[in-house]
């Protein structure tokens, strides 16, 4: 076989097998089975002080009010059912959100730290999404580093009185990306063969850049898109859980 | 995997032949062979542990090989870009004995590279068969119920435990709002798409934290005082069963000699 037939077969092969599958594109779980145990334990090690601090602040509300257990279940609940629905998309194929964005903007992160946790479990045993060795990666990246930045990002637009739907869009879509990274880099940390660490990383950013970019744009979207309609419907629910105070509402 | 059930692999669960089996013994029985296969270093571990569970989750468990198949493939898509990344290398000369020219450099594959890029897709499939194992054939329930010997805090535990029911109450309500949606030109292109899709979480999201409340009056008055009970069968390990994870070790041990010597 010539060596151009080679490499068409190669690339057909290639974009039949992407196209064919017609699965559905996670927000970047890793898949159980693709770190090696070190990294399994570490990632999972690295977690701990901030689900610590996410279970703390959520035994101190429970002080305060026996009742929000069901309010803290419910947020978790709809972190879940909002990262396994399909969103609209232009292409046709088949991406979710990982909400944990909104999440930190409504609920903020250190609850969200443990609800991620909860919420990754369900992921892996309900949609296979994600697994129980890769828990302890997947949790850091999209229970912790993404909902952190999205929070700094819109407390930070916040404090520079950029427009409310302008820091949502930017804590919601930056947050993704990040997560984004932080996978690549978790990836890129386990399996850098010939070329090194960095080398490793952008490859992994590259190859999954045309799922995740359009995603992170459209997430951003969509939260400002939730995040409006629950201000025009929504001001008590939202005063009931922080994200409005009484008196700002319109 | 289309059931009426939103979570094909939940409803898959609670029609398992071996779901009467027991929880944590499952569990320890999965957990141990992922741990096997992502720290193996040959390709017979994963292709091995694949088959052995594949026979496991499909004759023993009584799932059609077609919806198994389709379980195996979800991960599918991320373990092909994420092993071409791992993989591929780029060079200004044609090195590999694949070698793709995109113009200013060459994306080349060695022979070392596809056997370590092979390697990667067998331990990921492999893994996620034996993963199959637990979560094809335990109800969500059941598994929490096994979490709660690792001593857990109570609080993640109840949290865990009603995030489970609520995620089903949710999936039904937005189910139900799509419909509405479809029925009412809702969802016709992008635009639209968009605009009917983020009206219906922030519905979704209204709608329920009002029903929290009286999700908790409702349990108030059945007598909840801050920790929920749930009925367990105590299920005991057949020797049947013993002896299936002694024959998965002992084929794992012959190999091993065999490969050794």
């Amino acid at each position: 076989m010539a060596k151009k037939e080679k490499k068409i077969i190669f690339v057909a092969v290639l974009f039949a097998a992407v196209l064919g599958t017609g699965n559905a594109v996670s927000a970047m779980h890793i898949m159980e089975g693709y770190l090696p145990p070190g990294y399994c334990v570490a990632w999972g090690i690295v977690s701990i002080p901030f689900l610590v601090s996410g279970f703390i602040k959520i035994k101190n509300l429970l002080e305060k009010n026996r009742r929000n257990i069901t309010l803290i279940a419910m947020s978790g609940a709809f972190v879940f059912v909002i990262s396994s629905l399909k969103i609209p998309s232009l292409t046709g194929s088949c991406s979710h959100m990982t909400g944990t964005g909104l999440g930190a903007i409504l609920f903020g992160p250190s609850v969200i730290s443990i609800l991620g946790i909860i919420v990754l479990i369900f992921q892996a045993i309900l949609l296979a999404h994600g697994g129980i060795t890769t828990l302890g990666a997947n949790t850091f990246s999209m229970a912790i580093a993404g909902p952190v930045v999205s929070y700094i990002i819109y407390k930070t637009c916040q404090k520079f009185k950029a427009s409310k739907l302008v820091s949502i869009f930017l804590a919601a879509s930056i947050g993704d990306l990040f997560t984004y990274c932080v996978t690549s880099f978790q990836l890129a940390l386990a399996h850098n063969t010939a070329d090194g660490v960095l080398a490793a990383f952008l490859k992994f950013l590259g190859v999954f850049a045309p799922t995740q970019l359009p995603l992170a744009i459209l997430e951003g979207i969509l939260t400002v898109l939730i995040v409006m309609a629950l201000e025009t419907y929504g001001t008590q629910e939202l005063i009931e859980i922080g994200f409005i105070r009484k008196g700002t509402a319109q | 995997m289309h059931t009426h059930n939103h979570f094909p692999i939940d409803y898959y669960a609670y029609n398992s032949a071996i779901r009467n089996w027991n929880t944590s013994y499952k569990m320890l029985f999965a957990l141990a062979a992922i741990i096997i296969v992502i720290s193996s270093d040959n390709f017979f571990i994963p292709v091995y542990t694949f088959l052995f569970m594949g026979f496991v989750n499909t004759y023993l468990a009584r799932l059609s090989t077609r919806k198994y198949l389709k379980a195996v493939k979800i991960p599918f898509l991320f373990i092909l870009l994420g092993s071409i990344a791992a993989g591929a290398g780029f060079s200004k000369a044609a090195i590999g004995i694949i070698n793709l020219d995109i113009g200013f450099t060459y994306i080349y594959f060695t022979k070392e590279n596809i056997t370590l890029m092979l390697n990667i897709i067998l331990k990921a499939i492999s893994a996620a068969s034996a993963m199959y194992l637990v979560t094809l054939s335990t109800p969500a329930g059941e598994i929490i119920t096994a979490l709660k010997k690792l001593h857990l805090p109570g609080i993640f535990i109840e949290l865990m435990y009603l995030i489970y029911r609520y995620i089903f109450i949710l999936s039904d309500g937005v189910h139900k709002m799509h419909n509405a949606g479809v029925a009412r030109l809702g969802y016709i292109n992008f635009r639209t798409s968009c605009k009917s899709f983020s009206i219906m979480l922030s519905n979704l999201l209204i709608v329920s934290l009002k029903n929290s409340r009286n999700y908790y009056n409702a349990m108030e008055a059945r007598c909840y005082n801050g920790s929920l009970g749930f009925y367990n069968e105590n299920k005991k390990i057949s020797k049947l069963q013993a002896l299936l994870f002694l024959i998965y070790l002992l084929f794992l041990i012959i190999f091993k000699l065999a490969y050794t010597m």
